[in-house]
């Protein structure tokens, strides 16, 4: 019934699975603390949307081209805590998508910002714009950014070719800039046009920190736990190999 | 339940999809794949929404004159 070479990945998900939901009702229940650090992108998103509120600026953010991954939904979170900060403020938002398939996630993360702040009035439609792909996307920004100059500019989620262009943009037109992606090929040029940068997994534990909700928090320490497992196999791995066994390969193949 | 219904059918698709995955249950794997094939009709759908903000907005600033 089961599928060959599965067996030892199922029984990853089961055991994970269960530790995550342990942690999470631990952690909810008050047991347990997971310190997560804070860093000062945090401080710095904050300081973006004051900046703008004090400017009379709108807030940019996009999640640039990539596929809809697991970054994106950390992205999602960023933006629902970004959105708050703006609906506090009166801040105006603008949000671009690459994929339509994020347009009613935004939107409804968006609605739902201005609606806790009981300001549903002030939020426009326009607030959420889909630009489509590719370089569409890219000069649509660049529309954007220069007939709307915004004073901060957020570009977090996968992002690939327009990862130079965007924040470049953003810089011309002085807008304080947070990037982040977990594509390891972009993060240079994030990290060199951006005032701040989430790099990589940062994206998944700023999510899990801005939200606050147990489940996320102890899903990134259990990844951490996972993490340090995968790399105590790979090394156990090479040294049984060496001395001729394949008892490790054997184990992952089942 | 308009929070809940969505997660709930999110989460059963989901596990239906993940399970599929790991046992040969030829009844589980025809489910999870029209559930795969939904996927493709609904983000469809997502891309009319899509156009149609598109068209929204840019209709106002052709009618507001604005650039």
């Amino acid at each position: 019934m089961l599928i060959e070479g599965r067996v030892f990945t199922l029984v990853l998900v089961i055991v994970f699975t269960a530790a995550i939901l342990y942690l999470a009702r631990e952690l909810d229940s008050g047991k347990r603390e997971v310190a997560l650090a804070r860093t000062l992108v945090f401080d710095a998103m904050d300081e973006a949307v004051g900046r703008a509120a004090e400017m009379g600026r709108p807030v940019h953010y996009t999640f640039g081209t990539g596929e809809m991954d697991a970054s994106v939904f950390a992205s999602f979170k960023i933006l629902g805590y970004v959105v708050s900060k703006c609906a506090k403020m009166d801040v105006g938002m603008i949000v671009t998508l690459a994929w339509a398939e994020e347009f009613p996630m935004a939107e409804e993360i968006v609605k739902n910002a201005w609606r806790n702040e009981g300001k549903t009035d002030k939020c426009r439609p326009d607030f959420v714009r889909y630009l489509s792909r590719s370089f569409s996307y890219t000069t649509g920004i660049f529309a954007v950014m220069v007939r709307e100059r915004p004073a901060a500019n957020f570009a977090i989620g996968p992002f690939y070719n327009e990862s130079l262009l965007i924040p470049t943009a953003g810089r011309r037109v002085g807008a304080m800039q947070i990037g982040g992606t977990a594509v390891t090929i972009q993060v240079p040029f994030l990290v060199a046009t951006c005032d701040y940068a989430l790099i990589g997994e940062e994206m998944m534990v700023a999510g899990a920190y801005l939200s606050g909700t147990p489940l996320e928090i102890a899903s990134v320490a259990v990844q951490d736990v996972a993490k340090c497992g995968a790399i105590i196999l790979c090394i156990l791995g090479c040294l049984l190999n060496l001395f001729g066994s394949q008892a490790i390969s054997n184990l992952l193949s089942l | 339940m308009k929070t809940e219904l969505p997660v709930l059918v999110a989460f059963i698709v989901g596990t239906i999809i993940v399970v599929s995955y790991f046992l040969n249950v030829p009844t589980l794997q025809v489910t999870a794949e029209a559930f795969i094939n939904w996927a493709v009709i609904l983000s469809g759908f997502a891309l009319g929404l899509g156009v149609i903000n598109l068209l929204q907005v840019h209709s106002k600033n052709i009618a507001t004159g604005s650039s």
